[in-house]
């Protein structure tokens, strides 16, 4: 429930570099050998929060965090001042943005054979690399941007194996010729979902999906074997395997070299998967927005990171009704906001009828429905705690474009979930990094990539602060809060 | 006090106030694991050794380990008097859907590398409902679209244990297969693939029972040459890989006789020529699911080894049905058949001992026969009878205990045991059967009224096709796309 303190705009004090002028836009950036920040306030992974710092990075990489240092001259100051805070830029662990919608599936016909479709009619796409699609400039980019997003882990959207993912910065050098390369590191995960082919292909159903995918593995391993055989001595009489670009594609995942990125719903899919990894022993990282912490005993054996979404859940609609039913109390004493016309007071007359309805008179099956439920929402709310709690590696995944409802997720689970701001901001940061396997993001050090938030307020979660420049590999994206 | 704090505070309120009521209307007993207990003074209806009046069952750890009267136990053992009550080991069904999650892939005509253990949902409250009918173990099985579905998981139903806590952990594995017209209206009028008659259907399942005997040939030579290389790297050379094929596996078990095979199935003919393919392929120990026409070969049945699990009287709800007759399960019991009486429906395993009280209305057979169809017959059926099926010293304490001879039309099932723990208890246990984990945080009362009605009304017709419909109706079967 607690809020940092939050800073009176009287104290807002910053230095515009005017010259940026339109440079310094969310579409379109011009690489400047070297930025920096002074004055500012420093939030780091480990929490500790320092005030008066200087940041200098040029080329995309941090040189310089400290305090009360001078800038080099050939830096440009973007922005200093004590009423500032500057935080890691956010890591979206899991998502499609950048990249084409997928497919229609009311558009799926029934293939020739429905039982043994083509791997791409099946969903089966491991081989599939989002580096030569994925859109820079693409407006679920700027969304990222907006929000403080510094980097996003972007796969296609798809069915059963969509693709694999890579790693992309959220802004990137403009040319002549569009775009220079985003990308930051290729090819982190291997995408899984419970999603069948669609339409009348195999495979249809969760169940179908798990031997599917035991198949292929199995088919991948076969594979590997012959093509090691052949390269190998001793078998210069076998005959050549047939090439296969997707069971190729697995042979990091066989070999446990890369993770499963697993999108799951409910612990009992979770657990699925992990039987999946168990037979086949590869790394997962999970990406949810249940709570994972019934199995969490499991995760926490296997080293399993979960990546969360933030939304923020609905309460139950008759706990709505009376937290809105406090409302109309107020509006009462607040004669400025008094109702003023026929339909208003209808509504009042109907809102005080319902106010007056007693408890007494639900029956008690829907009292003790009531009851439970009111149990499952505290649970609900308490979700993210409760994995914290358990020990699991969280981090953050699936920001939907929308930073308003995103930032009230946030603070959901801060004010009714018992989630510091700090672990928020590490979950949304330095975990996600970590889960990633990317050392240089996700912090402030000197030697990171240059990714950071610049803010304008001391509290980065509250909703007076105001959210000035995203910095993604050095670049330096307005964003604009109107 | 700002709005905020007002309504914080109200919310507070509300939410201490129920969550007091809570305390009172706690989630149901939840399995714990083996217990022990004794059962005291009951008319014990062992169902293989006779009706013991005034008799003790004695549960330790969750195994039986003594029957008698007046059996000493340590004094702190849990008791439950069950004077002037009957007790009867848990009813086992051989046929049903109750939790799965997906029932129908119903997209190949063959999917044995499919398993409904990986298609298990712990959470439902159904499985409360089929404890309240003192039913303890149940097949779980695949749906009826494919000629050869998907491997089956037999349960026990420990309430509140997970997906792999209600596994049946010594129960062989069993498989689904289907004759008729689902099969054939599925694929052959679905999709226009074989099987489109009931010739078709047989095609199909010898034509991958050959796959799977070359298979197993060529990745048996495979792993033999492989083995031999890795002995000796100089004399022996390297084989090409035979990946593993999970389907061809399989089926290549059945064949080998470790899945038993249950078979749904209606007419006489189709019954008959699978009887012959198994004859032919060597398959044994097999169980004809439904078999309304089983009636007119039950000698050949009789013969042939198989087992039936059917209904009492239900039929005509698709052409194959109609020529159906109450009096099936007792002809091909007094054949020899061994016969269970199966629900195949969430409502109907709540009442199992009715259905087998129809036997003895129109069958004539007597009461142990009958109790024995929802006992140790479909125990037999599954290959749990050494465990389950009925109450004998060294068998699971899994055990129902009723208000009256459950035959009758008035007997209440009153307490319900799995290993030894008291997972239904009608006298205390809260209306509210739900787990704690399975409840919503934004489902209206309402809407949790319309699924309860839902799942407790009568059987649908075809319940095996659930899912298959689904995919018909709509074109796809799995729509909800990740939107990250």
């Amino acid at each position: 429930m607690k809020r940092n303190d939050r800073m009176g705009e009287a104290s807002l004090c910053f230095w515009m570099i005017l010259f940026l002028g339109s440079a310094l836009t969310a579409t379109a950036q011009t690489t400047l050998p070297s930025y920096g920040v002074q004055g500012v306030n420093v939030i780091q992974s480990d929490g500790t929060i320092k005030s008066d710092q200087t940041i200098h990075w040029a080329e995309g990489i941090i040189r310089r965090v400290s305090s009360s240092e001078t800038l080099p001259s050939s830096a440009r100051i973007l922005v200093e001042g004590d009423s500032l805070l500057i935080v890691p830029a956010f890591i979206d662990g899991l998502n499609h943005s950048g990249l084409p919608d997928a497919e229609d599936p009311s558009s799926y016909g029934t293939p020739d054979r429905p039982s043994d479709p083509t791997y791409d009619r099946a969903g089966i796409q491991p081989h599939r690399l989002p580096e030569s699609e994925f859109d820079v400039s693409h407006s679920s980019v700027a969304a990222h941007q907006s929000a403080g997003f510094g980097a996003i882990n972007s796969s296609h959207p798809g069915r059963m194996m969509p693709g694999q993912s890579s790693l992309f910065f959220t802004q990137a050098e403009e040319t002549f010729s569009g775009f220079e390369s985003p990308l930051y590191e290729s090819a982190l995960g291997f995408v899984f979902q419970f999603e069948g082919a669609g339409g009348r292909a195999y495979p249809a159903t969760d169940m179908a999906i798990m031997a599917r995918f035991k198949q292929l593995l199995y088919d991948a391993e076969a594979l590997q074997q012959h093509i090691n055989y052949v390269e190998g001595p001793g078998a210069e009489q076998m005959e050549t395997p047939q090439r296969d670009a997707v069971l190729e594609s697995l042979f990091p995942l066989l070999n446990g070299e890369k993770p499963l990125m697993a999108s799951v719903e409910s612990p009992e899919d979770a657990e699925r998967v992990l039987m999946l990894a168990d037979e086949f022993d590869f790394p997962v990282i999970f990406a949810t927005d249940a709570d994972l912490s019934p199995i969490a005993p499991k995760l926490v054996q296997s080293a399993t990171p979960v990546l969360f979404r933030f939304e923020k859940p609905e309460a139950p609609d008759w706990i709505q009704k009376e937290t809105e039913e406090t409302e109309p109390v107020e509006n009462t004493a607040n004669e400025s906001v008094a109702a003023d016309n026929a339909d208003d007071a209808a509504t009042d007359e109907s809102n005080s009828e319902s106010e007056q309805e007693p408890d007494e008179e639900l029956s008690e099956e829907e009292q003790a429905f009531r009851a439970r439920q009111a149990s499952a929402w505290e649970a609900k709310k308490g979700a993210l705690r409760t994995m914290l709690d358990a020990g699991l590696m969280i981090g953050v995944h699936g920001y939907n474009g929308n930073d308003k409802d995103f930032f009230e997720a946030l603070r959901f689970y801060h004010e009714e979930g018992e989630v510091t701001s700090q672990e928020l901001l590490n979950i949304l940061s330095s975990n996600t990094a970590m889960i990633l396997g990317i050392e240089r993001l996700g912090t402030l050090t000197e030697g990171s990539v240059a990714n950071m938030i610049v803010i304008n307020g001391q509290d980065w979660l509250s909703e007076d602060a105001t959210r000035l420049f995203t910095v993604s590999n050095g670049h330096v994206i307005t964003i604009d809060n109107d | 006090m700002t709005t905020q704090n007002l309504t914080t505070l109200k919310g507070l309120l509300t939410a201490l106030f129920l969550l007091s009521f809570t305390s009172v209307l706690a989630q149901p007993t939840t399995y714990d694991g083996p217990q022990s207990v004794l059962i005291k003074n009951g008319l014990v209806k062992t169902i293989t050794q006779g009706d013991l009046p005034n008799t003790d069952v004695y549960i330790v750890n969750g195994i039986i380990q003594e029957i008698g009267q007046d059996l000493s136990v340590p004094t702190n053992t849990p008791v439950i008097d069950a004077t002037d009550k009957v007790v009867m080991p848990g009813i086992v069904d051989a046929h049903s859907h109750l939790n799965t999650v997906s029932t129908n892939e119903a997209t190949s005509p063959v999917t044995s590398e499919i398993t409904i253990k990986e298609s298990i949902d712990p959470n439902d409250v159904a499985i409360y409902h089929a404890l309240a009918g003192g039913v303890t173990s149940i097949n779980l099985m695949h749906g009826s679209a494919n000629v050869i579905g998907a491997r089956n998981a037999t349960l026990k139903l420990r309430y509140g244990a997970d997906q792999f806590g209600l596994q049946f952990q010594e129960a062989p594995q069993t498989i689904k297969f289907a004759l008729g017209e689902n099969p054939t209206r599925v694929h052959g009028q679905g999709t226009g693939v074989q099987p489109r008659t009931r010739m078709g259907v047989e095609r199909v399942i010898r034509d991958i029972f050959d796959d799977a005997i070359e298979y197993d040939r060529k990745r048996e030579t495979y792993l033999e040459q492989k083995a031999a290389h890795e002995r000796r790297p100089n004399r022996v050379a390297l084989p090409v890989p035979v990946a593993k094929n999970l389907r061809l596996e399989v089926i290549s078990d059945i064949i080998e006789g470790d899945i038993l095979v249950h078979c749904h199935s209606y007419r006489a003919d189709e019954i008959m020529m699978l009887v012959n393919v198994f004859k032919d392929y060597g398959v044994e120990n097999y169980t004809f699911q439904h078999a309304n026409e089983g009636f007119k070969v039950a000698p050949e049945l009789a013969e042939a080894g198989a087992n039936a699990s059917v209904f009492s009287d239900w039929w005509a709800y698709k052409f194959e049905v109609y020529y159906s007759t109450a009096y099936n399960a007792a002809i091909l019991h007094e054949n020899g058949v061994n016969t269970s009486i199966n629900s195949d429906s969430n409502e109907l395993i709540r009442h199992l001992n009715h259905e087998a009280a129809k036997v003895v209305r129109y069958g004539g057979i007597s009461e142990n026969d009958a109790l024995k169809m929802i006992t140790i017959n479909p125990a037999k059926q599954l290959g749990i009878d050494e465990y389950v099926g009925s109450l004998e010293v060294g068998k699971h304490g899994d055990v129902s205990i009723w208000s009256a001879d459950p035959l009758s039309i008035y007997a209440v099932n009153e307490m319900t045991l799995v290993d030894g723990q008291v997972l239904f208890n009608r006298k205390t246990d809260a209306p509210d059967a739900r787990l704690d984990r399975a409840i919503s945080h934004d489902q209206s009362f309402d809407d949790l009224q319309s699924e309860v009605s839902e799942s407790i009304r009568g059987r649908q017709d075809d319940a095996c096709m659930e899912d298959a419909f689904k995919l018909f109706e709509s074109g796809h079967q799995s729509e909800q796309s990740h939107n990250y």
